[in-house]
């Protein structure tokens, strides 16, 4: 049996080629550049816990819904994910590590549960743990105040597995 | 001493986030970028790109979970389509889900790099320098259209292979 040819080639054009035109002794990223994209960072992080806790919001109402009707529970669950993953992408990025940490635990938690009642207060005790921690601006890790919650909800998620939904 | 001329870059922003979006938009402006687009899903990404001849985009940054058209349709129609404008063009893929699977499905399609979510300027910085600093060759064979998935020249340091085979036998 014959292998099929490889072939090595290098694109006609490279950014290097491009970013590089016309200059000698280039040191890589402008260190100005870079200062000011720092500063949008940091502007942006000040309006990041409004944005959170109107994400918080949005949990709060599936929550409403999902206790309400049976029959929008399994949607409910579905959007409860999508904000989570959504939080738990946001988190960190904005300088709230703790943020990413128990959206992720909700994130996973919330796809494969099927909305049992003592699941639902697993989820809303995540909701609640990110209005505190957003409420209270526990940035990086949150310190013991941090750890405390992430551990109960550990414990919580232990003592109440979500199911796979069944396919 | 002078720095990359980004001002000279166009970029193609992917994703269903528009947070996310405006986020890298403003930084990469920040960084000196002179032209950055943005797009909610692949499909209007490819609409996009195949439209770009006359103002070329150099690089397209992608969550991978969008619809209609997820990040790796997008980077399939790139390296494979006949519309696609530039089959080399550099693509990172975002993503909050680092499965071993889907990785290697993104690294299968030609992927160049990957940006792991939550995002931070230092890795974002990190990864364009990466792309201007070190281009990849790319290979070409029956299956696969990408960059080289080797990115180590590990120097072999045993004995020679020929002697060791005749030991064995």
């Amino acid at each position: 049996m014959t292998r099929p040819a490889v072939r090595y080639l290098r694109p006609p054009e490279s950014l290097r080629s491009k970013a590089t035109r016309d200059l000698d002794d280039v040191a890589g990223l402008d260190p100005a550049g870079i200062a000011a994209a720092e500063a949008v960072l940091e502007a942006r992080t000040t309006h990041y816990p409004q944005a959170a806790l109107t994400d918080v919001d949005i949990l709060d109402r599936c929550l409403e819904k999902a206790r309400a009707k049976i029959v929008e529970r399994a949607g409910a669950l579905a959007n409860i994910a999508r904000t989570a993953n959504t939080m738990r992408c946001h988190g960190s990025t904005y300088g709230y590590p703790l943020v990413t940490k128990i959206a992720w635990s909700l994130y996973e938690y919330a796809r494969k549960a099927v909305g049992s009642e003592e699941q639902l207060e697993v989820i809303e005790a995540h909701a609640k743990a990110l209005r505190v921690v957003v409420g209270e601006s526990l940035t990086g890790d949150g310190g013991p105040v941090g750890r405390e919650v992430v551990d109960s909800l550990r414990q919580a998620v232990e003592g109440v597995p979500a199911e796979r939904r069944r396919t | 001493m002078s720095y990359y001329r980004l001002n000279l870059l166009s970029i193609l922003v992917v994703d269903d986030d528009p947070d996310i979006c405006a986020l890298i938009n403003d930084l990469l402006r920040a960084l000196g970028f002179g032209r950055c687009l943005t797009a909610v899903n692949g499909e209007v990404a490819m609409a996009i790109l195949a439209d770009s001849e006359a103002t070329p985009i150099d690089l397209v940054i992608t969550e991978i979970a969008m619809e209609p058209g997820d990040g790796g349709d997008l980077l399939q129609w790139i390296r494979r389509s006949l519309k696609s404008p530039n089959r080399f063009m550099p693509v990172v893929l975002m993503t909050g889900q680092t499965e071993m699977e889907a990785m290697l499905r993104m690294r299968d399609l030609g992927v160049t790099e990957v940006l792991a979510k939550p995002l931070s300027l230092d890795r974002l910085c990190s990864v364009i320098d990466g792309l201007i600093a070190s281009p990849r060759r790319f290979v070409e064979s029956g299956r696969y259209f990408g960059p080289d998935r080797r990115r180590l020249e590990i120097p072999y340091r045993g004995g020679e292979r020929r002697d060791l085979a005749e030991e064995k036998t």
